[in-house]
């Protein structure tokens, strides 16, 4: 029975006629995507990402399993989202059944393991008896919108910096190395997909978006909380760099037209080169950091490239 | 100062708090007093909801006896009877544990503990005192006696305790003991050594929190 928030009538006249005069509470225009702020933790694959007050923990986790049966030659991968009233008291412990959080989780679900970002036939030991569970585990920590890109985000950047202890298999034996014995290795990651969600408000009443004649619905991407309560339509795109549509998800809300779709894939293209290019960045500075002996430690003879 | 700590950093929460000891880092919400649900529903004092997440998996019975010792430290603290029929929310996110998970709990128990007081008190929560806890090991062989041991340390220990003292008066007067939680081979006299190490260690630690608390209101403080 988590209370919804409930939005004074006042307050989102204010926010609407706002939006119809192009002005956002925030003061970004209709297009603009929050200054993504991404920290990695002291382990592998402990990653936080930040856009503008929501905050989102990602840690990624593995252990040694078995196979499905049907399914031998592959790993396992888990995504766990599972939000806590840390984000906010609307949200209930262990309520998975809301419709944010079963939203949430499928997209996130449909964008990362079902769009085969990662390698799971990589995380294969011995085939059918024994291989990698990678687990990744979603924290809320706090909620002012955009809570499906933000986990988005931290979860392709967690796996790209997670990496799993070294083994060594001996017919069905295997030895596991620990991380300060054996230099770990990282998990192999197919594309990075980075969702884009765009708000769609419409400025006059609803039956004349059905029409569809003069519908000059608003478009904003990246909604904050406020706006998230008040929109009258959603559509969340992933796309990668190699200008792949890897997921829409457009469910029920404002109808729209082809056109729409193609120019919101256009934008979203332009943001997400620029956190995907932003996400490598941070992993090789961070990689150059905990390496920092590497280059002194090296045997290797300079070779010419 | 061992611990660093940062309270109110969450926005849809009353009270929030972030607590590093060593590698546990402790993230802590809490929402209340707001409505409770009928089953919680407390007739004459605030009912508490005490959740405690894990870093990696899902939560097991491991964070649950953590929610319980938790609860048994907290409820003491809080002014309850201020606040009947209400429900406070406290949530505990380890974002790093800091020790091996399926052998130890105590580093994170005593993290959260510090977090949720922090966090209570940035709720504006009544509370009847102070609290401070810290984890404590003794070693193999030597015998010695360390506060906030390592993961390192946790590994090569005989016995491992979790104390947890309630203070007056500024932090300066012990009121009570409000967990002391061992686990291990020890003696009498070594429980002893514990507590009194122990006593000293929290009467730090209680200060330092005053600090962080102190320098968290006073900017908003108008003089």
């Amino acid at each position: 029975m988590a209370k919804d928030i409930e939005i004074s009538a006042s307050e989102s006249k204010f926010i609407l006629e706002a939006l119809r005069q192009h002005y956002r509470l925030d003061g970004r225009s209709f297009d603009q995507f929050r200054d993504v702020k991404i920290t990695f933790g002291k382990e592998f694959g402990d990653v936080s990402v930040e856009m503008g007050n929501t905050k989102v923990h990602c840690r990624i986790s593995c252990q040694i399993a078995q196979p499905y049966e049907d399914r031998p030659f592959e790993g396992l991968f888990v995504i766990s989202t599972e939000i806590s009233p840390m984000a906010g008291s609307q949200f209930e412990n262990g309520n998975i059944t809301g419709e944010d959080e079963v939203l949430c989780s499928r997209i996130i679900e449909k964008s990362v393991r079902r769009s085969g970002a990662l390698d799971v036939e990589g995380l294969c030991i011995v085939a059918g008896s024994k291989c990698w569970a990678v687990r990744a585990d979603v924290h809320f920590l706090d909620c002012d919108g955009g809570f499906i890109d933000a986990s988005c985000i931290a979860v392709i950047t967690g796996l790209m910096h997670f990496k799993k202890p070294d083994i060594t298999v001996h017919g069905e034996q295997i030895i596991v190395h620990p991380i300060n014995e054996r230099e770990p290795v990282p998990l192999g990651i197919l594309h990075i997909p980075i969702c884009v969600t765009f708000s769609f408000f419409n400025p006059q009443d609803t039956e004349e978006n059905i029409k569809g004649e003069t519908n000059s619905e608003i478009s904003i991407i990246d909604a904050t909380l406020k706006e998230e309560l008040l929109r009258d339509g959603v559509l969340t795109v992933t796309l990668n760099k190699n200008r792949e549509v890897v997921q829409v998800s457009k469910a029920g809300g404002l109808p729209m037209d082809a056109l729409m779709l193609m120019r919101c894939c256009h934008e979203a293209y332009a943001i997400i080169e620029k956190i995907t290019d932003q996400i490598l960045q941070l992993l090789k500075e961070d990689s150059e950091k905990r390496n920092k002996y590497a280059a002194m430690l090296t045997s290797e003879n300079a070779r010419e490239t | 100062m061992s611990v660093r700590a940062e309270i109110g950093m969450l926005d849809n929460v009353d009270g929030s708090s972030q607590f590093v000891s060593q590698d546990t880092k402790i993230i802590c919400s809490v929402t209340g007093p707001i409505e409770a649900k009928a089953r919680q529903e407390l007739p004459t004092q605030l009912a508490l909801e005490i959740i405690v997440r894990p870093a990696k998996g899902v939560a097991t019975t491991r964070e649950k006896l953590l929610e319980d010792k938790l609860r048994a430290v907290l409820t003491p603290l809080i002014a309850r009877y201020c606040y009947p029929r209400q429900l406070c929310q406290i949530t505990c996110q380890i974002l790093e544990s800091g020790e091996d998970e399926p052998e130890f709990s105590l580093r994170e128990l005593s993290c959260c503990i510090n977090a949720a007081f922090l966090g209570l008190v940035d709720a504006g929560i009544a509370m009847n005192s102070m609290c401070a806890s810290i984890p404590i090991a003794i070693m193999k062989d030597s015998n010695e006696i360390i506060a906030n041991p390592t993961a390192e340390q946790l590994k090569t220990s005989v016995s491992v305790h979790s104390l947890a003292l309630e203070f007056v008066d500024g932090g300066n007067v012990i009121k009570n003991v409000l967990l002391l939680d061992s686990n291990g081979d020890f003696n009498e006299d070594q429980l002893f050594n514990v507590l009194e190490l122990g006593e000293q260690k929290c009467q730090e630690l209680v200060q330092d929190l005053r600090k962080i608390i102190q320098d968290g209101i006073s900017p908003c403080l108008v003089v």
